[in-house]
C-alpha cells in the first residue's frame, strides 16, 4: 500500500513550493487545501510539486482547481510541477490540463 | 469456469476509502492487469459518493460492495448508492467549465463499460449502482 498524504512547503525566491506525496483523496484533500490556502495568503508564486503523488481522485483535483481559482482572483502565479503519471492521467481524464500551468521537474539536486 | 465473488462492507467514512482501494487492487490486479488503477479510481469515486451523501441513504451508514469476477468481465454492485429521488441529479459536470463538481461521476462514466442503477430491495427507496468492466480478450482465462 502506498503512503498517506505528505505535504511540505519550501520557500523559493518569489514564493513557495508545496511538495506533495502519497495519496490525495476525500480524506486527505482538506489538509492539502489548507496548506495551499496558507501559501496563497502569503502572496507570490505558488508551485505544487506532484512528482511524489501515488494517487489522486476527484477530491484532490477539486483542491487544485480551488487553489487555481483563488490564485487567479488574486492575480498570483500558480503552477503544477512534474505531476506523476497517475496525476497526469487523472488531469487528462478531467480534461483540465490546459487550465493549469504545468512545469517540468527542476534540474539538479533538490 | 465459475464466478468468483467478493463482498465488502465498511463504514461509510472517508478513512475507509484507502483500505477499500487496497482491497480492490489486490482483488482485481490478476484479472484486470493494466486496467486495475482506472477501475479502482472509478470504484473509489463511487464509494466516495456514498460517503459524501450517506445522510440521505435512508439511515444506512455503510458501504456495501459486491464484486463478481466473470470469465469475460468484472461486475460491481454498490448497495444503496443513492435515493431513487436523487437519480436525476446525478450527472457529470460540463467539461467546458473549470470546476470540480460532478467530476467523480464523469470519471465513473469514462472508466467503466457499463453504468446502471436498479432498485435496492434491501433498502426501500434507494438505488444500487451497477458497474461493469469487460476484460480484454488476451486477459481472459
Amino acid at each position: 500500500m502506498s503512503d498517506r498524504l505528505r505535504v511540505a512547503t519550501e520557500r523559493m525566491e518569489g514564493g513557495q513550493v508545496v511538495v506533495v506525496g502519497g495519496e490525495v483523496d476525500m480524506e486527505s484533500s482538506p489538509r492539502l487545501l489548507l496548506e495551499l490556502q496558507r501559501c496563497l495568503a502569503h502572496g507570490g508564486r505558488t508551485v505544487v510539486d506532484l512528482a511524489g503523488v501515488q494517487y489522486i481522485d476527484s477530491a484532490g483535483i477539486a483542491v487544485l482547481v480551488e487553489a487555481l481559482k483563488v490564485a487567479r482572483r488574486r492575480g498570483q502565479e500558480f503552477a503544477l510541477r512534474a505531476p506523476s503519471a497517475q496525476v497526469t492521467a487523472v488531469l487528462a481524464l478531467a480534461q483540465l490540463q490546459q487550465f493549469f500551468r504545468i512545469e517540468p521537474a527542476p534540474d539538479g539536486p533538490r | 469456469m465459475g464466478v468468483r465473488v467478493y463482498q465488502l462492507q465498511v463504514p461509510a467514512v472517508a478513512s475507509c476509502l484507502r483500505p477499500v482501494r487496497a482491497f480492490l487492487t489486490a482483488a482485481l490486479e490478476d484479472v484486470l492487469a493494466a486496467a486495475t488503477p482506472a477501475v479502482v479510481l472509478a470504484l473509489d469515486e463511487a464509494c466516495a459518493n456514498v460517503v459524501a451523501h450517506r445522510a440521505r441513504h435512508l439511515g444506512r451508514d455503510d458501504v456495501e460492495l459486491r464484486i463478481e469476477l466473470w470469465p469475460d468481465r468484472v461486475r460491481f454492485r454498490l448497495a444503496a448508492f443513492c435515493a431513487a429521488a436523487d437519480l436525476p441529479a446525478i450527472r457529470p459536470r460540463d467539461l467546458a467549465e473549470v470546476r470540480a463538481g460532478g467530476l467523480g461521476t464523469h470519471f465513473v462514466g469514462q472508466l467503466m463499460d457499463r453504468v446502471d442503477y436498479e432498485p435496492d430491495p434491501q433498502c426501500p427507496g434507494a438505488m444500487a449502482l451497477l458497474l461493469e468492466k469487460r476484460l480484454p480478450p488476451e486477459g481472459r482465462p
